[in-house]
């Protein structure tokens, strides 16, 4: 099946109603989640895992995954403009001019130029992923274990050495999320690890409980802590559609934040929050008037909302064609299909063309709908944000048990969310950014098992992982990678001293 | 390094040490033409204990000099300062965590309706202080909504109550 025809045939599948459906439900949820402060894209995709066991296909479910991903994405835009606040992460750049903007009473063209920029960045990026998917997808079925195992140790380690402030604490969390992975029964022994005698452990952490505890509990405890401390504040939004100078401003500034999401967007760990900062620092370094970022630039608003967009369709590529997810919300998606039996990777074109093309079709579906719930709906979007937290923390809490409760039906499963709960309250008081948990949790077992079966393959050999010219070539990538972080590092390292005498 | 942070350093160690004995001693490395059970959670074990001591020089080192820091603990001590007030917030999350504990103790032995009124009506007297009637009302109407959900929509088994069943 070729590009054309496979679109084709996705967009058959994605436009029947049921599936057009669960688009809209993906959207919606994800427009909501981006509105609300502490419950990311992650988090929400985690609560839901379960509910896809009743779904009876993979492709509504992936849908409706993909759906509150990409969604999350416009929803942030609005409370960042709004009020400041940012709903998730990648919106956190949105507020410098944003909120800036709504200040000087133009919250509704920024709101605006948010939710077009966001639109065109989303459908070109999906267009891009059409193109790309397929022939990556196609090279990757010429990957052994050693290959394997070189693409998912690095990729993880790629996606640690971007995600968070501290590398050597991203290491500890990733170390501890392949650990996890190794409770229960080992694949090749028979032995079973890490038990302690507990039955339940036998057959290891559900992939849900985890990712409910450690990202849903996790941030529900984070912030009742800090809850009272957010005050809601309405602004007045107006006309939300931009004028034409406004337009003309901002164009050429979706057009790079468009570039530069879909690149980034592709590199694990990359995502959507590096994505918005870099095109950021783009747009103010090669504006004319570079005085006007933090005034209210409406540059400052297009470039880094298009990128964020870009970047959330563009790392579906490394998770339809590799079977890697760059991220945590990717992470969730790649459990999403496992929990509907099928396996992300080089196959899925081939084995689950309804899955592959089917989810493709559909986020161009669903970017249409994003944008009518977006613009003209912003003013119920911003009520949202009224809902008490005194009864949105507790039903959350109980969407994270009957989720993970009903997956095996044991309540040793509830004991093992409250402690994943704990977990994911530590790391967020301590700052340390969680997501290479799940990540590795996932990823854990495919590096476990290609090792041991490269191993077997070289005799006991380690250059087996560097003799072989693909898998010679990413860990070739990934050295130039890592010496060009060092470089940086070391480059800022002689940079601050000066910056502080300044200051 | 701040308590907490300590803290999670020391454990990360101890963590470390912990797998590695265990992986080697009970769970056996195998040999590298086939590793064993131990092999991989082994090598974790030592990245831990590696990554655990460099966290603690890297702290050392860097903690004096970097203006970062500084302004890091600034932030920290402004947000303590700013949750602790009253003392209240950690007392929430105190009764919070002793209300989810107390639902996952009673979700199987009281059955899934009942031990979700106990569990919402404790949150809204113990947690959030509301009265009674408001507390009654939102207890009933979410225990109703989630039931729905869940039971009829989603058709999720649930415990039921042993003395009902």
């Amino acid at each position: 099946m070729n590009i054309f025809d496979g679109i084709i045939s996705g967009f058959f599948i994605a436009l029947t109603p049921g599936n057009l459906l669960f688009a809209f439900l993906g959207a919606l949820i994800g427009t909501a989640v981006g509105v609300l402060p502490g419950l990311g894209p992650a988090a929400t995709i985690a609560l839901l895992l379960p509910i896809t066991y009743s779904i009876p296909s993979p492709v509504p479910a992936v849908i409706m995954m993909a759906g509150i991903y990409y969604g999350a994405m416009y929803g942030g835009s609005t409370t960042s403009i709004l009020l400041n606040l940012p709903g998730e992460a990648a919106s956190v750049v949105t507020c410098i001019d944003g909120y800036k903007m709504a200040q000087k009473g133009r919250a509704g063209p920024a709101l605006g130029i948010a939710a077009i920029g966001s639109f065109i960045a989303g459908t070109v990026s999906v267009v891009g992923l059409t193109l790309f998917a397929p022939p990556i997808a196609e090279f990757a079925l010429s990957f052994g274990p050693p290959e394997k195992f070189s693409l998912a140790l690095l990729g993880l380690l790629m996606a640690v050495t971007l995600s968070g402030d501290s590398i050597t604490k991203g290491l500890v969390v990733m170390v501890l999320g392949l650990l996890l992975s190794a409770v229960g029964i080992d694949p090749i022994s028979g032995k079973s690890r890490f038990d302690f005698g507990v039955t339940e452990l036998q057959s290891g952490f559900d992939f849900v409980t985890i990712a409910v505890g450690v990202f849903g509990l996790g941030e529900i405890a984070y912030n009742l802590e800090r809850e009272g401390s957010v005050e809601i504040i309405t602004t007045k939004v107006g006309q939300v559609f931009p004028k034409m100078a406004d337009w003309a401003k901002s164009r050429l500034a979706i057009l790079r934040g468009t570039l530069i999401g879909f690149f980034i967007g592709i590199i694990p760990g990359g995502g959507a929050v590096i994505s918005s900062l870099v095109s950021y620092a783009v747009e103010k370094k090669i504006s004319r008037h570079p005085e006007e970022f933090g005034q209210g630039a409406i540059e400052g608003v297009a470039g880094p909302e298009s990128a964020n967009n870009a970047a959330s369709s563009a790392s579906f590529i490394p998770l339809l064609t590799l079977g890697i997810p760059g991220n945590a919300a990717i992470a969730m998606i790649f459990a999403c299909l496992l929990i509907k039996g099928v396996k992300p990777g080089p196959f899925l074109i081939v084995e689950h063309p309804d899955v592959f093309w089917g989810v493709i079709a559909s986020m161009y579906v669903g970017n249409i709908m994003l944008i009518i719930l977006n613009l003209p709906l912003v003013g119920v979007w911003v009520q949202l944000l009224r809902v008490p937290y005194g009864i949105l923390a507790p039903v959350v809490i109980l969407f994270t048990a009957i989720g993970s409760y009903s997956i095996a039906n044991q309540a040793f499963d509830l004991y093992a969310l409250i402690a994943f709960g704990v977990l994911g309250y530590v790391l967020r008081r301590l700052k340390i950014e969680a997501g290479p948990l799940p990540l590795a949790f996932i990823l854990g077992p495919m590096i476990e098992g290609s090792m041991r079966q490269s191993l077997l393959m070289s005799g006991g050999s380690f250059l087996i992982f560097v003799s072989r010219p693909i898998s010679f070539t990413i860990v070739g990538l990934f050295t130039l990678f890592v010496l060009g972080q060092v470089v940086f590092a070391v480059r800022r390292a002689r940079r601050s001293p000066k910056i502080e005498t300044a200051v | 390094m701040s308590r907490g942070e300590n803290i999670a350093n020391l454990v990360t160690i101890a963590l470390g040490v912990f797998v590695a004995y265990h992986s080697y001693h009970s769970l056996k490395l195998g040999i590298l033409i086939s590793p064993g059970a131990g092999f991989m959670p082994f090598l974790c074990g030592v990245a831990l204990m590696v990554l655990g001591i460099f966290w603690r020089i890297q702290a050392f080192l860097l903690k004096p000099s970097r203006h970062a820091d500084r302004f890091h603990d600034a932030q920290v001590v402004e947000g303590t300062a700013e949750t602790s007030a009253g003392l209240r917030p950690r007392v929430k999350l105190c009764l919070a965590f002793v209300t989810t504990l107390a639902y996952a103790f009673l979700f199987e032995r009281i059955g899934f309706l009942l031990s979700t009124l106990v569990f919402m009506l404790g949150w809204q007297m113990l947690v959030e202080r509301e009265r009674w009637l408001k507390s009654i009302i939102i207890t009933a109407l979410c225990a109703a909504a989630m039931y729905t959900l869940f039971r009829y929509l989603l058709r999720v088994e649930l415990p039921s109550n042993p003395l009902f069943s």
